[in-house]
């Protein structure tokens, strides 16, 4: 069986979801084919496949289904993004093969897959069987190990396509969001709500972030009100996200707002009202006020990154 | 110009979701039109009162229990509904019914939301688009009609908006900030009560995405609260410096 894995980049770079995804192949899979759009050679041969094709657009795959029909007997896996969705939709419909999303846990059957997937807002897991020779998974991110052992040596071929891709739009305006770091793909996020009282005091959130190396969030209300852009929103009707630690300063943690973040593997809540609901969804909790325990985490991380330089 | 929107019918956030034999209990569950869905009938009927001659339709795939919810819909300003009587398995099962239905009927625009809050997958608008060979946008954040074949909508990306003129026939997944939420008046209730609930028959066919089973994501451990004498404790036990 083959194994086709989209990875995609950020900032040039591999995205942690797409390294997740190609692990997962590598352990599946004899035959490993990775399609990727970043140009950069060194970047690309760090990626652990037996081909790696690079075409010149990854939202344009569908342009490159002769090549990629080439691969017969194959299964597809990627990470759950906004673009690979649109992609895993195209594939289904050319390749005549059914999608999976949400993907935590996946197993090869002697005939088929099973394969769990989050669902019900991460308040449920469903165990999915499937009987099809080949299948596209989307798969949640964070949810497995990377492994970067047993590098093997990769053919790789650049792939230029002439034809015009199907539809057209006009782009009117770009504006660009402006987190250092992405949302949904950040190990550490640090989130704060209302409890903050304005926009201003968010300073010391991204100064906190950006020790951390983490993505700045917030609530609904906060973007509701304009302090921080919607693209920072996390929750039930903004983005949902899995990071490894998920930083909650000043969130009650509606059940709307535990929606989008209790796949986080672990939740640390800061707020100074000891009845906030978030605290019964937590892994540690500090009670108090974030305007003096927020500048004493910062003071202390300055001084660990003082001595470590 | 013709808009179609179609809903699912899930359980309301703040209800406790349990499985009884691998099947939802569902007479706990107060069940809603899904939360982004309803921004998109919202913004349809928005463009409705700018202007009359806008039809809006409604589709839902699922059993006869969603007729209430269709009827809100209605009640909201909806012009007519529809109800494909299919037990709804997973995305790949629901895009092949609603591509059907979008084949067979002329629609300038079909708005669903960014993704249903039961399965999560976020991905039946782009499976319809590509069964239909219509372009497919999510998630969109706001809508206009420039002209009868031209929409001007954002398009929420991983790094950017963009804001972007695009051709009708074309699919889009809706998300907020795309219109305020609309509660049906007591005119509206009375007009839908008289208006039918078309129903389509069709034949559920063999599955190749079987649910076999659900169960419930591992509890947290308890919480370990800290005080703000001992933070430099917990950053040890988190192991997260850069």
């Amino acid at each position: 069986m083959n194994c086709i894995v989209i990875v995609e980049k950020n900032d040039n770079k591999i995205e942690n979801s797409s390294l997740e995804c190609v692990s997962i192949a590598n352990k599946i899979s004899e035959n490993v084919i990775v399609v990727t759009d970043i140009q950069d050679e060194k970047i690309v041969k760090s990626i652990n496949a037996d081909t790696l094709l690079v075409i010149d657009d990854i939202d344009k795959i569908s342009l490159y289904n002769e090549e990629i029909k080439k691969y017969e007997d194959s299964i597809f896996i990627m990470s759950d993004s906004l673009i690979n969705k649109k992609i895993a939709s195209q594939l289904s419909e050319i390749f005549k093969l059914p999608v999976v999303s949400n993907i935590i846990n996946l197993k090869v059957l002697n005939s088929g897959f099973f394969c769990e997937s989050s669902s019900y807002n991460n308040n449920v897991i469903s165990g999915i069987n499937i009987q099809s020779g080949g299948c596209i998974f989307l798969i949640k991110n964070n949810s497995f190990e990377i492994h970067t052992s047993n590098h093997k040596e990769s053919e790789l071929i650049y792939l230029k396509s002439k034809r015009k891709h199907l539809f057209q739009i006009k782009i009117l305006e770009k504006k660009d969001v402006n987190n250092k770091i992405s949302l949904s793909d950040a190990k550490i996020v640090i989130s704060a709500g209302r409890g903050l009282k304005s926009s201003e005091n968010w300073e010391m959130i991204e100064k906190l972030a950006d020790l951390l190396g983490a993505a700045t969030a917030c609530s609904k209300p906060v973007s509701d009100l304009g302090w921080r852009p919607h693209s920072e929103h996390v929750g039930q009707t903004g983005i949902k996200i899995s990071p490894e630690i998920y930083f909650a300063i000043g969130i009650s943690g509606a059940i709307q707002h535990l929606a989008g973040v209790n796949s986080s593997k672990k939740i640390i809540v800061i707020n100074i009202d000891s009845d906030a609901p978030f605290f019964n969804n937590a892994d540690y909790g500090i009670i108090g006020d974030a305007f003096e325990i927020i500048p004493e985490i910062i003071q202390y991380l300055e001084k660990i990154k003082n001595v470590k330089s | 110009m013709n808009i179609l929107v179609c809903i699912s019918c899930v359980p309301d956030t703040t209800s406790k979701i349990v499985f009884n034999d691998n099947k939802l209990a569902k007479d706990d569950i107060q069940f809603i039109i899904g939360p982004y869905e309803d921004y998109a009938l919202s913004r349809a009927v928005e463009l409705k009162e700018e202007n009359e001659s806008i039809n809006i339709s409604v589709l839902n795939v699922g059993l006869k229990e969603n007729d209430s919810l269709l009827r809100r819909s209605l009640a909201v300003g909806a012009d007519s509904a529809f109800r494909i009587n299919v037990n709804p398995n997973d995305s790949n099962q629901v895009s092949s019914l609603i591509a059907d239905f979008v084949s067979e009927n002329k629609f300038d625009l079909i708005l669903m939301g960014k993704e249903s809050t039961d399965f999560n997958s976020g991905i039946v608008h782009h499976l319809v688009g590509s069964k239909v060979k219509y372009n497919s946008l999510s998630p969109v954040s706001s809508l206009s009609i420039v002209d009868n074949t031209t929409v001007e909508v954002n398009l929420e990306k991983k790094s950017s908006i963009e804001k972007i003129q695009v051709s009708t026939p074309v699919i889009l997944g809706c998300q907020e900030p795309i219109a305020d939420w609309k509660i049906p008046n007591m005119r509206g209730i009375m007009k839908a009560r008289s208006k039918e609930i078309n129903i389509i028959e069709k034949e559920e066919k063999e599955m190749k995405v079987k649910y076999e089973n659900f169960t419930l994501p591992p509890k947290r451990s308890e919480i370990k609260y800290f005080a703000k004498d001992n933070i430099s404790d917990l950053l040890e036990e988190l192991k997260i410096f850069k």
